[in-house]
């Protein structure tokens, strides 16, 4: 038998959720590296969420909650390239054909010497990125305390009043006191990088061409036509060295979304967010009447007070409808 | 920030001289004689390194190189595999040759070797002046018309690199062979690739000097390759849009976006309005320019 009915619409939590995703609070930060030996590439992201009025919508059957086109707005998106140049030599032809008897070897000439660096940004932080969320909602409770509990309701008041006298408020998280809470669970995440895929390849082409230009940019056209004839295309030389196949689009698409992980990392750390930041969290037991106002001289105040007063709650059970979430919580203690 | 390091020397030198080695000249000498002679390397007048050679029917290196740029008394010979150098000297078979080259920098270098021991009364090898069985080869990348002369005679000729038109295999090849007599150059004309060596095999005295007479020129415009206006080390958004309405007035949005004819300059312009406030601009602009192009198209 359900003793407290409490239910609250879509858009209220819509506007707990938005809350929660705010970007003063959830943001996405990670340094990934990926080193594959010939080059490496280092990724320095800070995200955070956008979206429209409606981030929310219930679904009935199954009881889902989808966070619907949630942008990912990057703060910083900076992929720093460090690629080493492999010598590049010509060399070792015989010098002295049908001179004597042995031939006689040219000794190498380089037009790079050895390991030469070229450092890289590509600064990808125009791109929009958006990720949709299908979640359960689901009830936890959180064991902060287990013993004494009138005790814990006195710290978690004192907390309180130390927040209050350093012109901050609640809550106080972690809770000093046990807590059932309701959580977005996500089951399946559908996430998109990049919504202009197509112009990605102008900018690998750009990373290539700026790359050529830091190497060889000082030299006349007939050098590097000359050093082209015998070396072979540098942008050959290059999508060698850095491993880029015919599509220059899927390349840095893989390093971003396989080899650095971008999309995993973002999901990982929406994933622990929305677990560790209930949308509801009730107190356990729950009050209700807060503490009294202080019984003693009402021109000096000070205690002493009445505790509050609570009632355990034995089961919290959620139904998910169309248009709200209705709790139902049974009062008793737990056995 | 980049930190190439290209061999710029290699496309500065524009020619080239046995007597004043430079990154495209190689000198070789070969030693018929077993004995011990020392090598010596100057820059101008200052002598640069001594280093000890020991030429011996004991040994088995055909091959010395030396690189005169990086020459000096810690110098390593580079004896290929088969080296039996040992740290204060290198060795060489009867018959082998040392080669004399410059890895970078500006050259001007100058070699001689001379017998140690009791042999010192005759100077084996000076690189002023060439005898018989010495080779100077030369390695000529700048497209153009050259002219080589033996500056001991009067004998010339003419060389030719091409203006390359594509990859060839000409570092590969053999290098040509000139020969040096009393009589001249042989032959006369000589054409070849860039990157291919020219070895002169001198039968007389000689100091080759060869000299670029004129440069040849690309002579098509080259549309494959363009090359980036700047050599910023940071790739932003202005590498993917022809415009960036961020600051424009709404006159000059319209224009811009007036001579949008493809549908990648259209996205773009969508894709930088998002960054700014010009949103409202940009968007009215766009629906107005597209209502005049179907007006057009019927």
């Amino acid at each position: 038998m359900s003793d407290l009915t409490l239910a609250v619409s879509e858009a209220g939590v819509n506007d707990i959720v938005s809350t929660l995703l705010d970007p003063s609070v959830a943001r996405v930060q990670a340094a990934p590296r990926y080193d594959p030996g010939a080059f490496t590439v280092e990724a320095d992201i800070d995200a955070h969420f956008e979206h429209g009025p409606t981030l929310i919508d219930f679904r009935d059957t199954p009881d889902q909650v989808k966070l619907d086109e949630l942008d990912i707005v990057w703060d910083t998106f900076d992929l720093d390239f460090e690629l080493d140049i492999p010598e590049l030599c010509i060399g070792g032809f015989c010098l002295t054909p049908g001179w004597f008897g042995d031939c006689i070897r040219a000794p190498e000439k380089c037009f790079f010497s050895s390991d030469p660096d070229v450092e890289l940004t590509l600064a990808l932080d125009w791109i929009r990125s958006e990720v949709s969320v299908l979640a359960d909602l689901l009830v936890g409770y959180s064991t902060n305390r287990t013993t004494d509990y009138l005790q814990a309701q006195v710290d978690e008041h004192e907390a309180l009043e130390a927040l209050e006298a350093a012109g901050e408020s609640g809550p106080i998280d972690p809770p000093l006191v046990n807590t059932w809470d309701v959580s977005l669970h996500p089951d399946t995440f559908d996430i998109d990088i990049f919504d202009t895929a197509d112009m990605i390849a102008d900018i690998v082409q750009d990373l290539l061409d700026r790359i050529i230009d830091m190497l060889v940019g000082v030299l006349p056209d007939w050098a590097i036509d000359v050093l082209e004839s015998l070396a072979g295309s540098l942008v050959r030389f290059l999508r060698n060295a850095l491993d880029i196949g015919d599509d220059l689009a899927e390349w840095l698409s893989d390093i971003i979304g396989v080899s650095l992980d971008v999309p995993g990392i973002i999901l990982e750390i929406l994933d622990d967010y929305l677990i560790d930041y209930p949308v509801f969290r009730i107190e356990d037991p729950y009050p209700v009447l807060d503490w009294s106002p202080p019984l003693g001289s009402p021109t000096t105040g000070g205690d002493p007070r009445l505790i509050p007063v609570k009632v355990p709650i034995e089961e919290l059970d959620i139904d998910l409808q169309e248009t709200e979430v209705v709790l139902t919580a049974s009062i008793g203690a737990y056995q | 920030m980049s930190t190439s390091r290209l061999n710029y020397d290699l496309f500065e030198a524009t020619g080239t001289d046995s007597a004043e080695l430079n990154v495209l000249g190689t000198l070789i000498h070969r030693f018929p004689d077993e004995g011990d002679y020392m090598i010596e390397v100057r820059q101008g007048d200052a002598v640069v390194g001594t280093r000890l050679l020991a030429v011996s029917d004991d040994y088995h290196t055909l091959q010395a190189t030396y690189d005169l740029s990086a020459f000096g008394d810690t110098t390593e010979c580079d004896c290929g595999p088969t080296c039996s150098c040992e740290d204060d000297f290198d060795c060489i078979r009867e018959d082998g040759v040392a080669v004399f080259h410059v890895g970078s920098g500006p050259g001007g270098y100058a070699v001689t070797v001379d017998p140690v021991g009791e042999r010192r009364e005759r100077r084996e090898f000076d690189s002023d002046e060439l005898v018989e069985d010495d080779v100077f080869s030369a390695l000529l990348l700048r497209p153009g018309s050259y002219v080589a002369k033996n500056t001991l005679g009067d004998a010339s000729a003419e060389l030719t690199v091409n203006y390359p038109d594509g990859q060839s295999g000409a570092a590969n090849q053999d290098a040509i062979v000139v020969t040096v007599t009393d009589d001249g150059f042989e032959p006369v004309e000589i054409e070849m690739d860039p990157g291919r060596g020219v070895s002169f095999i001198v039968e007389t005295e000689a100091r080759i000097v060869v000299k670029l007479d004129e440069p040849h020129e690309k002579t098509t415009d080259d549309t494959d390759r363009k090359r980036p206006p700047q050599h910023s080390d940071r790739i932003d958004i202005t590498s993917a849009i022809p415009f960036d309405p961020s600051g424009r007035t709404p006159a000059e949005i319209e224009s811009k976006v007036e001579s949008i004819n493809t549908a990648t300059e259209l996205r773009a312009v969508l894709l930088a309005e998002r960054r700014n406030d010009n949103r409202k601009t940009v968007v009215e602009t766009l629906r107005s320019r597209i209502r005049d192009v179907s007006k057009l198209r019927r």
